[in-house]
């Protein structure tokens, strides 16, 4: 059971290994991503006792040396991310069978995919700044090679722009943990934290990991990337960015505010206002601008920054509410983004349209794909009961409780921005009565069986999770956001 | 008794003359004694290791000169750092010589000399005081002049010129700073915590304009700007040669001999009490900044790894100005860390030269199909240098970062950083060009360059994590053990 962690993160790089090395056959290559991803889904889904007794899984037995040992433990909110986002990774390459059905390189692809979802796993498994630091460079290097996956224009300048970035935010979380380090000697974490005396050091270090975590998040002023970056990818990858990579960033910021820093020195020296205001501008900007967006992925990549906002604003606020919502919106927002990026793929595999103008009538070609997207929309606004409205709910409830009123009108405002740039797509789709040409009468969708069957999938869950009892996302993240505080 | 440094530095003049004695076309006897010279010099270092872990230390008087000077050595912790470091690396170097050389000319003189440098860096490293250094410094510079001209080209001599006047221009400084300060402070013996403290009090402006003077002068081997310029010049030389000059032998002698004025002859409490360390660590920072710039515009891959090099060297003089135990730690561990680094890449760059031509950045696009491993031996020694985890670099980055905050001057730390982001835009386009662009190049038949020149980049570059993922088993336990000598 103690060891679950660190085979959780070492088989997928295992197997993306084995992929390299069994290249001859395209079929083994496929059969090897689909059965490591599944693999390591089956191993974080066997923590799954622990997460709901709130234990701590690990053997404190130290991988790496320097500068503190970087051993594999998981408690419940490692394995709460691990689980959702391990999840979303098996759909997605499930997914990508069909989408890269005919794609070069496919050993490269599969081998990095696999890779990186044991990097993500990593990030969260790692007990420690530094572990945490060490699978957040490899991830940023393994998404980067799988951005420009093409390798055609748009993809190499997003890509370089990414890595560029990225980098930089490295750099930033590197400098962070050095004065950390020097301040406490030590770098693990730490219910409630260890570092209690604001200093102005403390104050570099926390900014310096405001930076780096929130450029992974897509947080405003470091959120340039990622619009360029998420369309550019295959859309499976697109999708991961979206609904998985960037929450590496919110819970980075979660550990070190919880887990490294006590909470007076983060109140001390004003972080908690920083990341409310930065969140708000964050969820306006975002809306304001995916509202101007023609294509379609650009369109939802803005939405990823607005959604964000959400989660960055439910951790700003710093009580047990906001932080469920935060976690509970981390949750659904892997589902429903995943959906609508993989909504967007298929749409692209059978029509080869990218922009939201052309999408006229599409709910008749594809009626699966475009339901999923619609339900992933409807969520997206935040409807109940769909899941998306829970954290809304509690993030508004939240706001209310710390006194901050002006941010429910916030959410409200986001919500029907939400539906301001969903609900067109969707009517476009079934509704249109501009283009007379377009057939009205439903035909299959002519995607892979791949594709179709983990969109539906995906958006099913979409709304299934509201209804399913007992609905363990629900008790796992109230569990945690209550052990928290 | 069998480990004295002696006979790290006898065996490789030895060894260099019996390599002359064979004849040119005699490669495979040459090849396979200068590998055997090398290894022999390795084995007889290695040993120092646990010597000096254990806490004991060796010393050996050569010749006595009169009035206090002698050329002695000394056996102990920095020294043994930078002895095994260049040992190992020549062994490496010299097993990718056979197969860099094996179509030039004048091979024969090229490995007598290369085998001799080994000796005068074995004379650097166990130097027991500034006199003894001195020497194996200038004999140094004489021995590798004609490495740098080895091509014979127009542009080889002019080079060589060039080094050689830097060379006894430095070389002269060093001089002058030995005898005044022989002459203030009597005995030049290293000492971990520095020989001047007594005579400060008397000489307080001759004794701080000699710092700098020094300085100057292992100054311009470490390529402290603006005394740099010999080294991008030096970089037609061979490969192999290059690889030497920047990351094992030339260069660090340099850093070494900063370490040594430093350390352990003016010692840490004279340094903060004269406050020179602070004007040095501005010239530094410069230093690093602006040859990291420079590094952008270069369209030579050896230049652009050249001026790479002057900038991270920077890094370990600017951990030494930090004054601060940790900045030590990561300005030494640097020196290892660097020297691993910067010999895969120029390694990979000399395969590059060899097997496909391409000198310049612009050639190199789409090599990445022809030569696959051995542009991702570039690509990890180049994040490496970047500070990515689990590669070396980060370690000493760690520390020096550290180190700016224990001194309390954490605009060190950022110049560091800027340095980092600078390093990103010169090495990835590199990297994304050579494997993400459409190029002239076809998949390599069979292995992509010769064994003798592969095995031992992809060797390194396997040092190159295990050094970072073990450190603690590796450079930092001795590191820890000098710079605790020093801030005792």
């Amino acid at each position: 059971m103690h060891h679950l962690p660190a085979v959780s993160v070492l088989l997928p790089f295992l197997f993306a290994i084995m992929i390299i090395l069994f290249s001859r056959r395209v079929i083994v290559i496929k059969v090897l991503a689909v059965v490591g991803s599944f693999v390591s889904l089956a191993v974080v889904a066997a923590m799954f006792p622990a997460l709901m007794s709130g234990e701590t899984l690990g053997t404190g037995i130290p991988y790496l040396t320097f500068p503190l040992p970087i051993s594999f433990r998981a408690d419940s909110l490692s394995i709460f991310l691990a689980l959702i986002l391990s999840f979303c990774y098996l759909l997605a390459t499930i997914y990508s069978l069909g989408y890269m059905g005919h794609s070069h390189a496919p050993e490269r692809y599969y081998s990095l995919l696999v890779a990186s979802q044991g990097a993500i796993v990593g990030v969260f498994m790692a007990y420690s700044l530094i572990g945490l630091f060490l699978f957040f460079e490899i991830m940023a290097v393994l998404s980067f090679l799988l951005v420009i996956h093409e390798e055609d224009e748009p993809a190499m300048f997003s890509g370089s722009k990414y890595l560029f970035m990225t980098v930089g935010a490295g750099l930033a979380v590197f400098f962070g943990l050095v004065v950390t380090y020097y301040l406490a000697g030590r770098l693990d974490f730490v219910p409630g934290g260890y570092i209690t005396q604001s200093s102005p050091y403390a104050a570099y270090a926390l900014f310096a990991f405001l930076a780096g975590f929130g450029l992974k998040a897509g947080m405003f002023p470091f959120h340039i990337w990622l619009p360029d970056a998420h369309p550019a990818a295959p859309a499976p990858v697109s999708a991961l960015l979206s609904g998985c990579m960037i929450k590496t960033g919110a819970y980075g910021i979660i550990r070190v505010i919880h887990f490294v820093y006590g909470l007076d020195v983060v109140r001390a020296i004003s972080f908690d206002r920083v990341l409310m205001v930065l969140a708000v501008i964050t969820i306006l900007l975002g809306s304001a601008l995916a509202m101007q967006q023609d294509h379609l992925k650009r369109r939802l990549a803005y939405s990823s920054v607005a959604q964000i906002g959400y989660v960055l604003l439910g951790i700003s606020l710093l009580t047990e509410r906001a932080m469920f919502g935060a976690l509970f919106h981390i949750f659904s927002h892997a589902l429903m983004k995943g959906t609508l990026f993989l909504c967007a793929g298929a749409i692209i595999t059978q029509t080869g349209k990218k922009y939201i103008s052309q999408l006229a009538g599409i709910g008749y070609q594809m009626p699966v794909v475009m339901i999923s997207f619609t339900i992933a929309a409807v969520t997206m606004v935040g409807i109940p009961p769909f899941n998306a409205f829970i954290s809304k709910w509690h993030l508004a409830v939240a706001s209310l409780e710390t006194g901050q009123s002006a941010l429910v009108a916030l959410l409200v405002l986001s919500s029907l921005l939400n539906a301001v740039y969903y609900f067109p797509i969707v009517i476009n789709a079934f509704f249109s009565n501009e283009n007379k040409s377009v057939k009205t009468s439903f035909i299959r969708d002519e995607v892979p069986a791949s594709m179709i069957w983990t969109t539906a999938l995906m958006a099913l869950l979409c709304v299934g999770f509201a209804f399913i009892y007992p609905n363990w996302p629900v008790i796992a993240a109230s569990n945690i956001a209550s052990a928290i505080f | 008794m069998f480990i004295s440094p002696f006979y790290a530095i006898l065996v490789p003049i030895l060894g260099g003359g019996l390599i002359a004695l064979l004849k040119e076309e005699q490669d495979g006897p040459r090849n396979a004694l200068a590998v055997f010279i090398s290894i022999l010099t390795f084995s007889i270092v290695a040993p120092t290791l646990p010597l000096v872990l254990t806490g004991e230390q060796l010393a050996f008087t050569a010749v006595r000169i009169s009035g206090g000077l002698s050329i002695a050595f000394r056996v102990e912790p920095l020294g043994v750092i930078f002895a095994i470091l260049a040992s190992m690396l020549w062994i490496f170097s010299v097993i990718y010589a056979t197969g860099y050389m094996s179509h030039e000319h004048h091979r024969r003189r090229f490995f007598t000399f290369y085998i001799l440098a080994l000796s005068a860096t074995m004379g650097v490293a166990f130097s027991a005081n500034l006199f003894t250094l001195y020497i194996f410094y200038e004999y140094l510079a004489l021995i590798t002049y004609p490495l740098v001209i080895h091509e014979q080209s127009a542009e080889a001599y002019s080079a060589g010129t060039k080094y050689i006047i830097y060379c006894f221009a430095s070389g002269a400084l060093v001089f002058l700073a030995l005898f005044t300060l022989a002459g203030i402070g009597g005995s030049l013996t290293f000492s971990p915590t520095g020989v001047l403290a007594s005579a400060v009090a008397d000489n307080r402006l001759l004794i701080s304009v000699m710092f700098f003077v020094a300085i100057a002068g292992f100054g311009v081997k470490a390529a402290l700007m603006p005394l740099h310029s010999w080294l991008p010049s030096a970089m037609v030389a061979p490969t192999p040669v290059s690889a030497l000059l920047h990351a094992v032998a030339i260069v660090k002698t340099g850093v070494f001999g900063i370490l040594r004025i430093m350390f352990y002859i003016y010692g840490v409490d004279t340094l903060r009490e004269l406050g020179v360390a602070n004007i040095l660590a501005i010239i530094v920072s410069l230093s690093i900044i602006v040859a990291s710039v420079l590094a952008i515009k270069q369209t030579k891959l050896k230049s652009r790894l050249a001026y790479s090099t002057i900038g991270q060297l920077g890094y370990i003089t600017l951990g030494a100005t930090m004054l601060s135990p940790y900045g030590l730690i990561g300005g030494i561990s640097h020196i290892v860390n660097h020297a691993l680094l910067k010999i895969v890449l120029f390694f990979c760059a000399g395969a590059i030269i060899t097997q496909t031509g391409a000198t310049h950045l612009n050639q190199m696009a789409g090599i990445g199909r022809r030569m696959p491993y051995t542009m991702f031996f570039f690509s990890l020694a180049s994040i490496g240098l970047i500070g990515v985890l689990p590669l070396t670099g980060y370690i000493s980055k760690f520390y020096l970062l550290s180190g700016s905050l224990q001194a309390g001057k954490p605009i060190l730390g950022f110049v560091l950083l800027t340095s980092a982001v600078l390093n990103s835009i010169y090495y990835l386009p590199i990297i994304i060009s050579a494997y993400f662009t459409e190029g002239s190049y076809d998949k390599p038949n069979g292995l992509e360059s010769p064994p003798s020149m592969f095995f031992p980049t992809a060797v390194l570059t396997v040092f190159c994590v295990l050094f970072g993922v073990f450190a603690h088993y590796t450079t930092l336990p001795i590191v820890n053990l000098v710079v605790t000598n020093i801030f005792q």
